[in-house]
């Protein structure tokens, strides 16, 4: 996934649902290409340097995310 | 005939956006169109014009009753009222609430990254014991759930 956003960004795998699970954002049995599944809501958290949540991001509907100037304005707020 | 044309061309144009948006997100391209479709909550830029069309359609029908306008105003106003349907209704996503809010301390974890690596990071700001192990925490951090595709 790394190679394919050609991202240097971290990937983490959350395949047990841990942390979606305290989270609260596990989608039960959505509809896919593959039958259906568990999966995440797509979310956004920003997380500053002591681990307190300064920002989030949740929406409606599956084929919204944020926007990047919204993202870059939280960054900016630390 | 000016008004049929007219709104042969809103319907199509709208549809024509939308597949053309949907096939080429699966390339990784982004298209004319694409940023509706990704951030209004309702995209109403694409769904406008198609409803814009199937009403012409519907009145050019009314008002000039041609044989050739029978077969395509019932499928303008199909292709208009799917895309209203899918854009309001069925892209929607289930009811959840995220379990934390700003000013709640991020919940710790323990997950392997693209390169088996294990990162931790301890809400209580405990410096982690394994030197194998790499601690996300010290530093802003931007947590982005993926839906495994996109």
């Amino acid at each position: 996934m790394q190679e394919r956003l050609k991202s240097r960004f971290t990937f983490l795998s959350d395949s047990q649902m841990v942390l979606l699970d305290k989270l609260n954002i596990v989608h039960r049995d959505a509809p896919g290409a593959a039958g259906t599944g568990d999966i995440a809501f797509p979310t956004s958290i920003l997380v500053d340097g002591k681990g307190i949540v300064r920002w989030t991001y949740e929406t409606e509907t599956y084929r919204q995310r944020a926007r990047p100037e919204e993202v870059m304005a939280a960054i900016g707020g630390l | 005939m000016l008004i049929f044309l007219l709104s042969i061309a809103l319907v199509l144009g709208a549809v024509g956006v939308f597949i053309g948006n949907v096939a080429v997100s699966e390339q990784g391209e982004l298209g004319f169109g694409f940023q509706q479709m990704i951030h209004a909550r309702v995209p109403w830029a694409l769904i406008a014009p198609a409803l814009a069309g199937a009403g012409l359609g519907v009145y050019s029908l009314v008002r000039a009753p041609r044989w050739y306008k029978w077969p395509i105003v019932p499928v303008q106003v199909l292709l208009a009222g799917l895309l209203t349907v899918y854009f309001t209704t069925l892209s929607s996503l289930p009811n959840h609430r995220l379990a934390l809010a700003v000013g709640d301390p991020f919940p710790s974890y323990s997950l392997v990254d693209q390169d088996g690596r294990l990162h931790t990071f301890d809400s209580s700001f405990e410096p982690s014991e394994s030197s194998s192990e790499s601690s996300d925490g010290g530093r802003p951090a931007l947590y982005v759930f993926y839906r495994g595709d996109w």
